[in-house]
């Protein structure tokens, strides 16, 4: 009776222990490279994946919300995204598989764009308060919430100090800027000479470049939309890189391939359908690889070959993996 | 007694205290909530109306701009 008691007293414990230390469930990784997007293939928007050359599409999600914006944990256990499942636009989380969907944060409020820290113990995210985009940051421990400027677009970049994100006013020419998470202070980095009409930030997977879409237009004028397209620039500012052509469809949300070597965006098709696309870098032409005809989003890009969670260290300012990357 | 008690309160509140004390707190209650109902409805001067980020936020075979609206190519 004494040793029934002190086991259920034991197994107590350990629940309570594991349930405080591990608040997010553990999921399984996908073994080979997989590209989260959202699709309305089913009707409504929801998360699926596919491989890199856009076959084997799997479902993720099964609501009549939507479920949008979904981003790889760095492990490549969790996904979050971005759902209007409870009458608001906030941030959920699930497994790789799709499985156990649960709600990020306990008090809803109108969150988007996450976008995870290297180690997968932070994340940065977007809230709409006030009339204004802000830039938050929240543990996936605590899940308490700090504001860090005013924004939109965050992306943490892959050595866990800095934090790229779009800085303006709404409706208005903006700038990409970076903040250090460290001090909390950021710079505005391009364009350098003031604020154009620059979205979509998305740092290489070393940190030494950034991608994002860019209308090089003085002035927004809507016949010139067309004109958006994908750059690349490195991270010091120089050697300014135009992937794509103006020419045709506004390209926008570029996405890196973990090795470095492509980049996913998004570009209307014939039919006025976004589509995703996928560009080598070494000059290659682009490819299609979603379906005509009904609309995809992205999105991430998940490689288990590239895949290690890193913890940043304040007093260095870096991490070992972004080094090892580097080299 | 009821009758007694509501004539009480009819005459309380058309004296010039009645009117002091609860006709005139009244009346402003209602204005103000009428005032704060009307612009929660028409929204305050900062809440502009919320831009779309990305194409998913816009409807089919529309586009999120750069101007942060959705429109048609």
């Amino acid at each position: 009776m004494k040793y029934k008691s002190l086991f259920l007293f034991y197994l107590f414990s350990q629940i309570v222990l594991y349930t405080n230390i591990c608040p997010v469930s553990w999921g399984e990784a996908p073994t080979t490279a997989k590209i989260v997007f959202a699709s309305r293939k089913d009707g409504n928007l929801d998360i699926y994946t596919m491989n890199p050359e856009g076959r084997e599409q799997t479902r993720l999600t099964q609501h009549r919300s939507v479920d949008a914006n979904p981003k790889w944990s760095p492990t490549g256990e969790h996904i979050i995204f971005s759902s209007d499942r409870d009458g608001i636009l906030d941030l959920y989380l699930m497994e790789a598989d799709g499985a156990n969907v649960q709600r990020f944060f306990t008090k809803s409020a109108d969150r988007d764009t996450p976008t995870w820290a290297p180690d997968g113990k932070w994340i940065a995210y977007n809230r709409w308060e006030h009339g204004k985009f802000s830039i938050y940051i929240a543990s996936t421990d605590s899940r308490k919430e700090e504001q860090v400027g005013l924004g939109i677009y965050p992306t943490w970049s892959p050595d866990g100090t800095e934090i790229a994100f779009i800085e303006g006013a709404p409706r208005k020419p903006k700038r990409i800027s970076i903040l250090n998470v460290h001090t909390r202070r950021h710079k505005f980095f391009f364009p350098p000479k003031g604020p154009s009409w620059v979205r979509y930030p998305a740092w290489s997977p070393r940190g030494s470049k950034l991608a994002f879409s860019w209308l090089n237009r003085v002035e927004f004028r809507r016949e010139d939309f067309e004109a958006e397209t994908i750059y690349i620039v490195n991270r010091d500012g120089t050697a300014l890189q135009q992937i794509l052509a103006e020419a045709g469809p506004p390209a926008v949300n570029p996405v890196w391939s973990p090795g470095g070597s492509d980049l996913l965006y998004e570009r209307p098709d014939v039919e006025n359908q976004s589509q995703i696309f996928k560009i080598a870098l070494d000059g290659n032409p682009p490819v299609q690889l979603t379906e005509s005809g009904l609309s995809h989003f992205l999105g991430d890009w998940f490689d288990p070959e590239f895949a290690l969670s890193v913890s940043p260290q304040p007093y260095l300012l870096t991490t070992q993996w972004a080094e090892v990357k580097k080299k | 007694m009821k009758n007694n008690l509501r004539g009480k309160i009819r005459d309380f509140i058309a004296s010039e205290k009645g009117r002091v004390s609860i006709k005139g707190p009244l009346t402003l209650g209602i204005a103000t909530g009428s005032v704060l109902l009307a612009q929660s409805i028409v929204g305050t001067p900062d809440a502009v109306a919320k831009p779309c980020k990305f194409n998913w936020e816009c409807p089919d075979g529309f586009f999120c701009h750069q101007d942060g609206s959705c429109a048609k190519k």
